[in-house]
């Protein structure tokens, strides 16, 4: 019988919130209806049935986080029944146990005062791994898990070579114990919960946990439970604070020309209902600079740094519920009236939660536009493992020297740069912003 | 606070009950007019007359049931079993219906009767005469069950189990009779369900009840001596209701428990305890719960083979060394 699995929307994903079921159990289901109602780190969506058959089974309840790849419900086919879930391992386990039972009993004669069974014998060797697994007693895993701790790491002292508590004890003592980060791709040990809780993600980068203060609970307060996406982001941009040196460079562009093309383009594509925006601008030039700086088009990696040679621009929407960055491809190659509809409808659909998950990630650089809003400059935080962002302010007008000396009106913007210094110093920074600069203000060069 | 031995003081809070309430009366083998096997009850007779110390035929499931009936019209009959291996035979009575005329009647009806006498073995009573039942009433529903080991906690259990309105199965140290302690003045009834910790330690729990308690205490003073370890001692003193929390808090400090009983391994008290610390405190504990209880025999007469029958000083050290493992001695 098919199991209804929670998808893999990303490869960042390891779990999902079941929003909501909209087929009851019992229910007939064809193939590609609606079942429920998804939410991930990203967007909601509608999963669908991948048979037809009878909605036999609802396993997950709604508001529940299920790890990906758990079956959170049964469709069954004629005649089919629901599967016991985990029957066959644990009949199997019990007969083990079994098996592993006492020899006393039969010795009904002997006045030996009956105790618990001695375990299984064995010198203390080695750290009592077999295939993977530990032998580590209840208190130890939970040490582990509580202090990112690598059992491999630690030889165990108990009966067949049991991790027990002082030997965690000792090992977080010399602190030679500590996990590695995700960095080297070396699992966590297995017991590590897929929710990461803060200090777990300090500890996790060898941070000192912050201490959270108690709410106050004073009267005209309220505390909120954060989103699944806030949690998100903010876990990825404390991340991305903690462990990106940030470095900046601001840079003032003269936007009169880019304006005047804008205004003279946007009356040509008047009829086909096309409108190009400041940020149609701002993303094209951020592309075309790129040219010259490719470590500015790069990702961090674990074995160095990714540059890419077309850009993917994520560009950064707000929500009600947060942010998203949905990503145009290869951005230098295509024309602004092309990035002004894919943008318009990335950011469309982006705010009704429709993205699907290709659409959100990959991206090379992001750049994030706060124009609108009328802030004069402010600075991005790092989207990792990207190498880049680009903050766009708003146009202001004012007084400046023209060519002749002479004072005459003209319209700024201020853009900022934000680079990861272990992939970029400061002067390709910029050189890069700069030529940003110089392509905005001369935008015969965003034909090229 | 007075210093009086264990049946000094089980007999100072029957006879001050009953000076209290004249519902209260006792029955039994051989307690009035002998004073009872165990004198717990001498001279009660003198003081409160044959008509509430009543002596009884040797007939445990007759003069239980007549019990029962007079708890049943608002007496509050205490019943002496010479021993507990008695009350076998007044068991139909005990279980069918003390324990369950309450919830027969839809609480209309209340049994506040108290069955009491030595449980537990050490005094070469033999195989028939040596039993300890508080697995066996502690399962069913409808009983109190509770097992003091200190003189102030039977006088203040007895108080407890006299005023309550239910079948409550009192399990005396029947060897223990003679121990002395401190017991408080006056009116000092102990409550049912709660435990106590008879000696506080931070490396491993010992836990247990009835004269094991003592045994413990003398294990974790061993400890202390001989390895450095700090064992907690926990006297449950009360079977059902069961204070798992006190047991249940103090592995979570400690990471390692022995549960220690006279009574046969399987099926007993300490295979409770130990099945509650793995469901209530799993993530706390460094090694398996260890339980220490009697040799799998009938009990033995000869005196070398009843103590290597019953847990032994040496076997809890040792299972509290093997949850801390260190050698063994």
């Amino acid at each position: 019988m098919p199991e209804v699995i929670m998808p893999k929307m990303g490869d960042a994903m390891e779990e999902g919130t079941l929003v909501k079921w909209l087929k009851s159990e019992g229910d007939e289901v064809s193939e590609g209806d609606p079942i429920a109602e998804i939410e991930t780190d990203k967007v909601t969506l509608e999963l669908e049935a991948e048979n037809a058959g009878t909605l036999a089974q609802l396993i997950a309840s709604e508001g529940q986080d299920i790890p990906v790849g758990d079956a959170i419900a049964f469709i069954a086919g004629e005649g089919e029944e629901v599967p016991e879930r985990n029957g066959g391992s644990e009949a199997q386990a019990g007969g083990e146990a079994e098996e592993g039972g006492d020899d006393e009993d039969g010795g009904g004669a002997q006045a030996q005062t009956a105790t618990e069974e001695r375990e299984a014998a064995g010198a203390p060797s080695g750290n009592g791994a077999a295939g993977g697994n530990f032998r580590a007693s209840p208190i130890v895993r939970r040490l582990a898990r509580e202090n990112n701790l690598d059992l491999s790491r630690i030889d165990g002292s108990g009966p067949a070579g049991r991790i027990v508590e002082r030997d965690v004890r000792a090992a977080m003592e010399r602190g030679d114990a500590q996990a590695d980060g995700q960095a080297d791709g070396q699992a966590a040990p297995a017991e590590a919960p897929a929710e990461a809780q803060p200090e777990q993600q300090a500890a996790q980068a060898g941070l000192q946990a912050p201490t959270l203060p108690e709410p106050t609970d004073a009267p005209g307060t309220q505390l909120v439970e954060p989103t699944r996406m806030q949690r998100v982001i903010a876990e990825r941009m404390t991340e991305a604070k903690q462990h990106v040196p940030h470095f900046y460079a601001t840079v003032e562009v003269k936007m009169d020309a880019a304006m005047a093309l804008r205004k003279q383009l946007n009356e040509q594509l008047e009829p086909e209902g096309l409108k190009l925006s400041v940020n149609d601008f701002v993303m094209k030039a951020v592309a075309v600079a790129l040219r010259n700086y490719p470590n500015l088009n790069a990702l961090y990696t674990s074995r160095g740094v990714e540059l890419h040679e077309k850009v993917d621009m994520a560009m950064a929407v707000a929500l009600d519920a947060g942010l998203i960055t949905p990503v145009i491809r290869d951005i230098g190659s295509k024309g602004l009236a092309t990035i002004s509809r894919e943008s318009k409808d990335l950011a469309a659909r982006a705010r009704d939660g429709k993205l699907k998950p290709e659409e959100y990630q990959g991206g090379t650089i992001t750049v994030s536009n706060m124009g609108m809003f009328g802030v004069e400059s402010f600075t991005a935080i790092i989207n990792p493992p990207q190498a880049a962002i680009v903050a766009v302010s708003s146009i202001a007008k004012r007084p400046d020297f023209d060519e002749s000396g002479e004072v005459a009106p003209a319209s700024f913007m201020k853009l900022t740069l934000s680079a990861d210094h272990r992939i970029a110093n400061g002067r390709d920074g910029a050189l890069y912003m700069s030529e940003v600069k110089r392509v905005l203000e001369n935008p015969v060069m965003l034909m090229v | 606070m007075a210093t009086m031995t264990y049946r000094e003081a089980l007999k100072a809070a029957m006879s001050e009950e009953m000076e209290r309430d004249e519902s209260v009366v006792l029955m039994g083998e051989d307690i009035g007019v002998y004073g009872g096997t165990h004198l717990i009850t001498d001279g009660l007779i003198d003081r409160f007359g044959a008509k509430r110390v009543m002596d009884t035929p040797i007939a445990e499931g007759g003069f239980t049931g007549a019990a029962i009936g007079m708890a049943m019209m608002g007496m509050k009959p205490v019943v002496e079993m010479m021993t507990w291996n008695f009350s076998f035979l007044a068991s139909d009575q005990i279980i069918q219906n003390a324990a369950k005329l309450r919830y027969f009647s839809g609480g209309q009806v209340n049994v506040p009767l108290v069955v009491r006498g030595p449980n537990g073995g050490g005094v070469q009573l033999s195989a028939q005469h040596t039993h300890s039942l508080e697995n066996m009433y502690g399962h069913f529903p409808g009983l109190k069950v509770v097992s003091p080991v200190t003189p102030a906690d039977v006088k203040g259990m007895m108080l407890t189990a006299i005023r309550d309105p239910n079948p409550v199965i009192f399990l005396e140290a029947g060897a223990l009779y003679g121990t002395k302690g401190e017991v408080p003045d006056g009116d000092e009834g102990v409550e049912f369900g709660k435990a106590r910790i008879a000696r506080e330690g931070t490396d491993v729990t010992l836990i247990s009840y009835g004269r094991q308690v003592n045994l413990c205490l003398r294990v974790a003073d061993r400890l202390e001596e001989e390895d450095g370890v700090s064992a907690e001692v926990i006297d449950v003193r009360s079977i059902r209701p069961l204070d798992e929390e006190t047991f249940v808090e103090s592995v979570k400090k400690t990471h390692r428990a022995v549960a220690v009983q006279e009574q046969w391994r399987l099926f007993g008290v300490a295979s409770e305890v130990a099945s509650i610390i793995q469901e209530k405190a799993f993530d706390y504990l460094d090694a398996p719960v260890i339980r220490v209880s009697g040799a799998e025999v009938p009990a033995p007469y000869a005196r070398n083979l009843e103590i290597a029958a019953f847990p032994s000083e040496q076997q809890v050290a040792n299972a509290a060394r093997r949850t801390l493992y260190i050698e063994e001695k």
